[in-house]
């Protein structure tokens, strides 16, 4: 064989990665010179020509390192070294983003270890208690219910020194409501007394998966017709999950910590629908964008290309209500049982409301990452027979306990 | 610009490679030499584009200085080209002081006279120590008549900005790549065993050398007492194996990109982990910085050969002291450098340096080495002394192993292995027979492409550190 053959494949192989790529991103340079660079120049007021290089500077090392082709290609083959490293844990430029693999391969999103942790129960249950005292005065209930944690007590283990938060600070917080005598159902507890937990949790993505939702949305209903005397489902029809069809999607799905690692870092998913046998017809109304969708539980309450899209990094658990919204409502036109649902909630509740939805007449759904006008207004307006906050361990903060109008509005 | 970065990779390298290779590849050289020239300021600009017009004055200066000690030679005064060699020197160095150690010295004068004096804020610009070191080489080997005069300035641009060895080496003698700069020829051979070369370089980086950044930084950014025995020696050694993987890295990058457009520079590491002394380990570590104090220090100083032993230990604690003084302007690097001064003098006193031991050499080698590095990277006197408090389990209530130890060992302990691993020379001798055959061509290539694909991924994943001996 000729001398230095091998190098000359692999420079050839090499080379022929690196133009097209280049091609790629320098044709972005152009694209975005005329179009942006002048603006930045323009952001140095004085005539100093080193400061007006390091902008350009800066300029197209922006563009090289957010314009990158087959990025999630790199970071599947990055995610895959790791794996072959044997590594668990792999830090990331942001600090929370950073993801942890527990011992049965489940992906975690994980502060910097070595930060300690600064949450602050009394901060969250001080504003909740004052919004439960008003509910109490109108003879609202409130059930705060806390979403199960994917760090599971004597399941989950994580490599020496790692820590995740969650479960410490719901702990500390539902100590602070039971102190305050607010209602709450912990959903942790009740998971945990479930075997086969390989099923309950997305590998690569922090929320639950749909079957535990509908097992969520069971417990929910359970609590709210014995401890609140409410009769919902009466005939058990709508928790009885025999009255549903399971729809596995083919395509897959990679979640939001698997994009971070890429699907090669562990194992990708199985995302499952539960598709009611039963008729339904639902009104879903985005009332930011007043806008609203008519029709049966798959075409008013699943956003379909979620799911019908090939690409396994989409966003499939989105395909509930189709995300987070500030104000959403569903109207149940097949109830009429009068009840009305004020749910005060972060993604973990999507799915859980789809199936809940079908047991009351409406509900009203708010999520304070977005919503900004006071929630005593609201709840005044809407006079809900009862409110609900459903967190996850990631919504104890303040912003998520501000209940009173925020100051951008 | 850092050479694992996507603007390098990406943007800069096939840019130059086109243009180099395809639009000029019909030009005469003086084109080629000019074009790479350009760019070279280019790349040095686009880390410190204020800086490019020191390293502009430093390529006239020691330019006119060269010629003018040459015209004067010719002319046989020889008072005046020593003069020139002197302000030459003192204007290199002088430059190297004010922006290396100028804060350096004030911070000791205010601390000795207990003025208050304004430090000014003096940025460090990158590679400052090489370029210095490079230009001076010139003048001095003008001086003494080694070297040729090189009258064109543009070409001792390209000798002192060249980009492969700007920034961090290996600091290149005129000498060495003279001829090439007016007569090369780039054969496909060497382009490809240096793109080759370029890609092992990414590798150590990317993949060895900022994965045991992270264990080397964790190590040392806890107070001392925190450590446990066994999380200090895996710092410890993480930032042996990191600071190798990281400057040999950058070193083969260099190499091989040199070789890529025709110029053959030295080689500056030859494993040193395997050394069995200290003097065998110098031998092979930085051997472009040894071989310039070697030669631009020692000797003229006399060197070896000297009346008494008390001359030959000055001279090398001269040495000793430049090397330490070369990599920063802190007193732990002074430390450093006079720590091997005291090892190089006891290796000398028993014959170490010329009989090695056998198997123990390599053991008491690698240990001095590795409480080097620990000097090395520590910020100041407390830390190292707490830093070794904590390996040798002096401090009080000391536990041998505790979580952090055992988290970096199941994290990082293939990355470990392999750095050791790849720090030994196995089949050096018959790695090229063994790529070329023909059952195993194919299976290097691939290794070489993957080691290329990994390493982009880590560079797009944004964990790549800039290099460490930027800063020298």
């Amino acid at each position: 064989m000729k001398k230095n053959c091998y190098a000359k494949i692999a420079t050839l192989c090499i080379l022929l990665m690196i133009f097209p790529f280049s091609y790629y991103v320098l044709g972005q340079c152009l694209e975005r010179t005329p179009k942006e660079l002048p603006d930045r120049l323009a952001e140095i007021t004085t005539p100093d020509i080193f400061q007006q290089a390091e902008k350009g500077i800066q300029f197209y090392t922006d563009i090289f390192n957010s314009e990158t082709p087959w990025e999630m290609q790199f970071i599947e083959i990055n995610g895959l070294f790791q794996r072959i490293a044997g590594k668990h844990y792999i830090e990331d430029v942001v600090p929370d983003r950073s993801i942890v693999k527990d011992n049965h391969g489940f992906l975690h999103f994980t502060g910097y270890w070595y930060m300690p942790n600064t949450f602050q129960a009394e901060k969250l249950a001080d504003p909740l208690e004052d919004f439960y005292l008003y509910l109490n005065k109108r003879n609202i209930p409130l059930l705060y219910v806390a979403a199960p944690e994917k760090n599971m007590q004597g399941y989950t283990k994580f490599p020496a020194l790692i820590k995740n938060y969650g479960n410490d600070n719901v702990d500390a917080f539902l100590e602070q409501l039971g102190q305050k005598d607010i209602p709450y159902l912990d959903l942790r507890a009740e998971l945990a007394k479930l075997k086969d937990k390989d099923h309950f949790f997305y590998y690569t993505d922090h929320h639950w998966t749909t079957p535990t939702a509908f097992w969520g949305f069971q417990q929910v209903v359970n609590t709210l017709n014995h401890d609140f005397n409410f009769r919902l489902d009466p005939q058990n029809k709508f928790r009885n999950s025999k009255n549903y069809t399971i729809q596995n999607n083919e395509n897959g799905f990679v979640g939001t910590q698997g994009r971070r690692v890429g699907q090669y870092f562990t194992q990708t998913d199985n995302f499952i629908l539960l598709l009611p046998q039963f008729a339904t017809d639902y009104t879903f109304e985005q009332a930011w964008q007043d806008n609203a969708v008519r029709g049966t539980y798959a075409e008013s309450l699943l956003q379909s290309e979620y799911i019908e899209n090939e690409d396994k990094y989409t966003n499939r658990y989105a395909a509930f209500l189709g995300g987070d919204y500030p104000l959403t409502t569903i109207t149940n036109h097949k109830q009429n049982n009068g009840i009305k649902l004020l749910v005060i909630k972060d993604s973990f509740a999507d799915p859980l409301l789809t199936f809940l939805a079908a047991c009351v007449e409406e509900i009203q759904i708010v999520d304070l990452r977005y919503y900004t006008q006071s929630l005593y207004t609201l709840t005044q307006r809407y006079r809900p027979d009862a409110v609900l906050f459903l967190y996850s361990s990631a919504s104890l903060t303040e912003d998520m306990f501000s209940f009173t109008a925020k100051k951008a509005e | 610009m850092i050479f694992s970065s996507n603007i390098f990779l990406f943007g800069f390298l096939p840019i130059v490679l086109l243009v180099y290779f395809g639009l000029l590849g019909f030009c005469p050289l003086w084109v080629k030499n000019i074009f790479l020239l350009l760019v070279s300021l280019f790349f040095y600009a686009w880390g410190e584009p204020k800086f490019i017009c020191m390293l502009i004055f430093s390529i006239l200066f020691n330019w006119l200085c060269g010629l003018l000690i040459h015209q004067y030679q010719k002319k046989e005064k020889k008072k005046i080209p020593k003069i020139i060699l002197i302000i030459s020197i003192l204007v290199n160095i002088g430059l190297l002081f004010i922006y290396k150690y100028l804060l350096f010295t004030m911070g000791i004068f205010t601390a000795l006279t207990h003025m208050e004096i304004t430090l000014p804020n003096i940025v460090l610009p990158v590679g400052i120590s090489f370029f210095t070191f490079q230009a001076l080489s010139y003048v001095i080997d003008v001086y003494r008549g080694t070297s040729a005069v090189q009258k064109n300035p543009l070409y001792l641009g390209l000798y002192i900005s060249f980009f492969p060895q700007l920034v961090a080496g290996p600091i290149v003698r005129y000498n060495t790549i003279a001829a090439e700069i007016k007569n090369r020829k780039t054969t496909l051979d060497d382009f490809c065993s240096g793109f080759s070369r370029f890609i092992i370089g990414l590798g150590k980086k990317a993949l060895l050398a900022d994965q045991l950044a992270l264990v080397a930084d964790r190590a040392f950014t806890m107070q001392p007492y925190d450590l446990s025995i066994g999380f200090a020696w895996l710092g410890a050694i993480a930032f042996m194996l990191q600071i190798y993987y990281d400057f040999s890295g950058y070193s083969d990058m260099a190499i091989g990109l040199g070789r890529m457009f025709g110029f053959h520079f030295m080689e500056n590491f030859q494993y040193p982990y395997i050394a069995n002394s200290i003097t065998d380990f110098w031998r092979r570590w930085h051997i472009s910085l040894s071989s310039w104090l070697r030669d631009y220090i020692y000797i003229p100083l006399g060197g070896n050969r000297v009346k008494t032993k008390t001359r030959l230990f000055f001279n090398l604690f001269m040495v000793w002291l430049a090397t330490g003084i070369w990599h920063g302007a802190n007193w732990t690097f002074i430390l450093w450098g006079l720590y091997y001064f005291v090892f190089i003098v006891i290796e000398r006193l028993c014959g170490l340096n010329k009989k090695p031991l056998k198997i123990g050499g390599h053991i008491y080698t690698l240990l001095i080495v590795l409480f080097g590095w620990v000097i090395f990277r520590s910020a100041d006197f407390r830390q190292l002394v707490g830093y070794c408090k904590s390996m040798l389990g002096l401090w009080p209530d000391r536990i041998f192993l505790n979580d952090y130890a055992l988290f970096y060992f199941q994290e990082y302990g293939l990355v470990y292995l392999a750095a050791i691993l790849c720090s030994i020379p196995w089949l050096s001798k018959y790695k090229e027979k063994i790529c070329n055959h023909p059952l195993f061509a194919i299976p290097a290539a691939l290794f070489l492409i993957c080691i290329f694909v990994f390493s982009v991924s880590f560079i797009i994943k944004g964990n790549y550190n800039p290099f460490i001996y930027f800063n020298f």
